[in-house]
């Protein structure tokens, strides 16, 4: 590298780098976690578990915790540690691909109440509105009723209620875009409205998406939980982390392991999330930066 | 006011509406039919024919819809099928164990969140402040079920010193309290963490108006300064917020019911919803969605009250 050239300086500036080095310790622990729990989800998808999660072995009910069964057994003599990993996998899998498909979908709507007629706008933004009013434990309640329980239930709910948000951000942008002057200008050169969304108002709601998306994937995990948990979710005997706390409900007399574990990974990735999430804003809000 | 006011009831009342339609128009949608979930593989063609009528399920949506709004105005939303008891003395029964236990919770997290989120804007940037900023984090991000659910193995099971399920003896308000305790942990810690960092946001803005400033040159002491000059407009925020908090313990009860087996709304719905009691269902939803209704419209209400600027936007 010579002393002119300037590759070095464009790699400290690469945005990540920036975004990563105002980051307080608070959030990198998150990141952290994140990290954790997305390597549990994998090994949860592709089965590398210590133990058979679905094997019973009635000899070994209640096990405590010990060298072959890391977290103890649960009624059924099932490894409870394996299962806390499948259930990882179920729970990143919902979470990640609830967000995801809500965050695009809640893009489309925005930006199109955004650069529609007024009409559409307004009669989005009554629908919105309706939807976010309704709790999404009785939504899900429902909509389970309807459908029967199953992953795919639960990420339609999830879907259902977290578009209003994501659509709500991006409907803000867009509306607060739409007159800019750069905006006007490309427009009279003939732009199309897809080439303005895609190529302004996209980057621009894209890091505001990304902060909620985070902070959200915690509540999807708690719905997935919540419903599992009350037998309105995963179905037995696929192991959810709202199963193992089902579980661990019904026999808390017998052995205390199956409630600490179900609840521990919920925590961590909870406080894993919320933790990145916060500090993202932080670190990608100038506004904030400066207080 | 009076437009922005009456926007907000049509807004409140169309979402109750459209969310009874729904309703109905879900329950024709489930595959199998209702009367024979009900009485299972026993039931006759006769008998299932009469539970299709008194459920209302051989008319059209439409005319069920209407009649059931209908009725529902005049205060009868029918009986349940199974108990022949009258759904609304159902809800009556079961309403005033769901709005103690929000009650409950929304107190202690009011009082300890306005005393956490005083003390952390009073010592910002201290270590104090972040350890309050942190637990904060913490207690918004845990699903209050969970909290709920390591309370009762904590409390109830491992120490033995609080009771498990139930919301006591009838008439002993000693017992009803202790039944009360650990579900109004569960269900206000969140709000907690909430209301402290909100207040602390709020509170670190009125610091740096002109009028605090003022009231800091006249060396004011301290504690009237902070608290009849800083607190007293800091806490506007907290109470608008107080209403979106009632329908979100609306919905994050359901689950602390069902894990304390409390008697309320929440465990009326689920119970509904596992023997499809349609009927029951229907009201008990719409009851729920109409309080969180409300809730929201006296929130949107109030702020409209305290800060013009939001009457005159939209």
């Amino acid at each position: 590298m010579t002393k002119d050239d300037p590759s070095h300086l464009q790699s400290a500036r690469h945005p990540l780098l920036v975004v990563s080095r105002r980051l307080p310790t608070s959030a990198r622990l998150g990141a952290a976690l994140v990290a954790l729990a997305l390597l549990a989800g994998l090994a949860g998808l592709v089965g590398f578990v210590p133990n058979d999660p679905y094997k019973f072995d009635f000899a070994n009910r209640f096990a405590a915790p010990a060298w072959d069964h890391w977290l103890g057994t649960d009624n059924l003599g099932r490894d409870i540690f394996s299962r806390v990993v499948v259930g990882s996998g179920i729970a990143m899998t919902v979470s990640i691909a609830g967000v995801g498909i809500a965050m695009i979908l809640g893009l489309m709507v925005g930006t199109a109440a955004g650069f529609g007629p007024r009409w559409l706008d307004s009669t989005t933004i009554f629908l919105l509105d309706s939807l976010r009013t309704f709790p999404t434990i009785l939504l899900a309640m429902l909509v389970v009723v309807i459908a029967g329980p199953s992953v795919f239930t639960i990420l339609v709910i999830v879907v259902v209620s977290l578009v209003p948000g994501y659509a709500r951000v991006a409907r803000t942008q867009t509306l607060a875009l739409r007159n800019e002057t750069f905006i006007l200008a490309e427009r009279s050169l003939g732009a199309s409205p897809l080439r303005i969304i895609c190529h302004h108002v996209i980057p621009n709601v894209f890091a505001p998406l990304l902060v909620i998306g985070c902070m959200d994937i915690p509540t999807v995990v708690a719905i997935e939980a919540g419903l599992s948990f009350i037998g309105l979710g995963v179905r037995p005997p696929e192991p959810s982390w709202g199963t193992l706390l089902q579980d661990g409900y019904v026999h808390v007399r017998a052995t205390p392991w199956l409630l600490v574990a179900g609840s521990i990974p919920l925590a961590l990735v909870t406080l894993g999330f919320t933790f990145l999430g916060e500090g993202l804003r932080d670190a990608l809000d100038p506004k904030r930066r400066r207080s | 006011m009076l437009r922005y006011a009456l926007t907000r009831i049509a807004l409140a009342m169309g979402t109750v509406l459209l969310t009874v339609l729904m309703l109905v128009i879900a329950i024709r949608l489930i595959p199998g039919d209702p009367a024979a979930a009900i009485m299972g593989p026993r039931a006759t063609p006769e008998l299932r024919a009469a539970i299709e009528a008194r459920m209302g399920l051989d008319q059209p949506v439409l005319v069920q819809y209407i009649k059931f709004l209908g009725n529902t105005l005049r205060g009868d939303l029918g009986r349940d099928v199974r108990s022949e008891q009258p759904i609304a003395q159902m809800v009556i029964e079961k309403l005033p164990f769901t709005l103690t236990l929000i009650a409950a919770s929304l107190a202690w997290s009011v009082l300890l969140g306005v005393v956490l989120g005083f003390v952390a804007a009073l010592r910002r940037a201290s270590w104090t402040d972040r350890v309050i900023g942190t637990l904060s984090i913490a207690a918004i991000s845990a699903p209050p079920f969970v909290i709920a659910l390591l309370l009762m193995l904590l409390f109830a099971v491992h120490l033995g010193v609080m009771p498990a399920i139930g919301a006591g003896e009838p008439g002993d308000p000693a017992d009803q309290l202790r039944h009360l305790i650990l579900p109004a942990i569960a269900l206000g810690t969140g709000w907690v963490g909430y209301i402290a960092r909100l207040l602390r946001a709020s509170l670190l803005e009125v610091m740096t108006q002109n009028h605090f400033r003022t009231a800091l040159a006249y060396a004011i002491p301290p504690q009237r300064l902070y608290v009849v000059y800083a607190l007293r407009i800091a806490i506007v925020p907290v109470v608008t917020v107080l209403g979106v908090g009632i329908g979100a313990m609306v919905s994050g009860g359901v689950l602390v019911e069902i894990v304390f087996s409390r008697p309320g709304i929440g465990s009326l719905i689920y119970d509904s919803v596992v023997t499809r009691n349609y009927p029951v269902l229907i009201a008990t939803v719409m009851m729920t969605t109409s309080l969180y209704a409300l809730a929201m419209l006296l929130a949107d209400l109030v702020t409209a009250i305290l800060d013009p600027r939001v009457r005159t936007a939209s």
